[in-house]
């Protein structure tokens, strides 16, 4: 008896190790050695009972979603929330569990499952204490890029500008605030509206604000900035600073995340369009059937996202054909 | 003398997470955002 909480204190031990040097890494911009942190604690985390110790999980899904690697960051945010659930209510409880909440409901609206993604964010919405500001703008910005996917533009503005109010009630420079600027940019992009621009552009100075000098301007949430700039730019038209911007983008994504990342195939459309608006048809094809590989690869062949990139791709493919 | 130094630098490099963890915790913030792409009627 003895012998075994002995054994599970020092796996606890363990998995909180390895994710200090994990969320060290991916600070750093070292994913692949993140990665590595990462895959040991969550070995470690199936071999252990975890009741009571909750929040490791949905700190390991945490670093998981900051990885990129969002079917990892489920599953361990899933086994938090089936740990906490049971749980009576209170503040230990309810706090933790609402993180769990987002983490699932965020990765279930990247995989296109928006029902449970809702009902998921719907509920840690009811969870986060009105008081916690910083869980009440996490679950905002989560709400509405749900919302803005699902075409409910009103709702989605409502929830980011809830969630840059609660930020700014915190005070000082939270790195959530970038955030919330980057996402009201990317909604005014879908909007067609130019005064996107100006989110954008306080988005990349409030990130540069936030991030350490290592990997600073280098980082690819800063790239992720300049990549909705990018896209705004091109919706007004000013081609050439787009495509710098864009291409800016896609060089940071390739080095920080390599090249076969989802952000690498977000910037191959937004410059396969472009290509396509200056007469360069054959190049625009290329972008977009590169961009449609890696969307396979990292979404599924059934995600709404491939089968529209897909008639993209036979569209553009006829009218070549058509040319030559 | 080396050897002494080697070790140390082996110290230094093993500290620093800890000094981290000590700091921050291992609570990461996770990035919640839009992507932006053009609309399908706008190709």
């Amino acid at each position: 008896m003895i012998a075994d909480r002995f054994a599970r204190r020092r796996r606890v031990a363990l998995i909180r190790r390895c994710l200090l040097r994990g969320v060290y890494c991916r600070r750093r911009g070292w994913y692949a050695e993140g990665e590595r942190w990462a895959r040991r604690a969550d070995e470690a985390a199936r071999e252990v009972d975890l009741a009571g110790r909750a929040t490791l999980l949905v700190d390991l899904a945490s670093l998981w979603h900051a990885l990129t690697r969002y079917p990892e960051s489920h599953a361990c945010a899933r086994r938090a929330a089936e740990l906490l659930t049971p749980s009576p209510p209170g503040p230990g409880r309810d706090g933790p569990l609402s993180d769990a909440l987002v983490r699932m409901g965020d990765v279930e609206r990247r995989q296109a499952r928006y029902v449970p993604a809702e009902v998921h964010l719907r509920h840690a919405f009811a969870l986060a204490p009105e008081t916690d500001h910083e869980r009440g703008a996490a679950v905002r910005l989560a709400l509405g890029v749900l919302c803005k996917e699902l075409g409910r533009y009103g709702e989605a503005e409502t929830c980011y500008r809830d969630a840059l109010t609660r930020l700014d009630r915190l005070g000082g420079e939270h790195p959530m605030r970038a955030d919330a600027l980057h996402n009201l940019a990317g909604l005014a992009h879908t909007r067609g509206d130019p005064g996107g621009e100006r989110y954008a552009r306080a988005a990349i100075e409030a990130r540069r604000r936030t991030l350490g000098p290592r990997p600073g301007p280098r980082h690819d949430h800063v790239a992720a900035d300049l990549a909705v700039l990018g896209a705004l730019l091109a919706g007004q038209g000013r081609h050439a600073e787009a495509e710098e911007t864009l291409h800016r983008a896609m060089d940071i994504f390739r080095e920080r995340l390599g090249a076969d990342h989802y952000e690498v195939a977000v910037c191959q459309v937004n410059l396969a369009r472009l290509d396509h608006l200056q007469g360069r048809a054959e190049q625009a094809g290329r972008r977009y059937r590169d961009a449609l590989r890696i969307k396979r690869l990292t979404l599924g062949p059934g995600h709404p996202e491939v089968r529209r990139l897909s008639a993209l791709v036979a569209e553009v493919g006829d009218g070549l054909a058509g040319k030559g | 003398m080396r050897k002494f130094k080697r070790l140390s630098a082996l110290v230094a490099v093993s500290a620093v997470p800890f000094f981290f963890v000590l700091m921050t915790g291992t609570a990461e913030a996770i990035r919640i955002a839009n992507h932006c792409e053009p609309a399908p009627g706008d190709r």
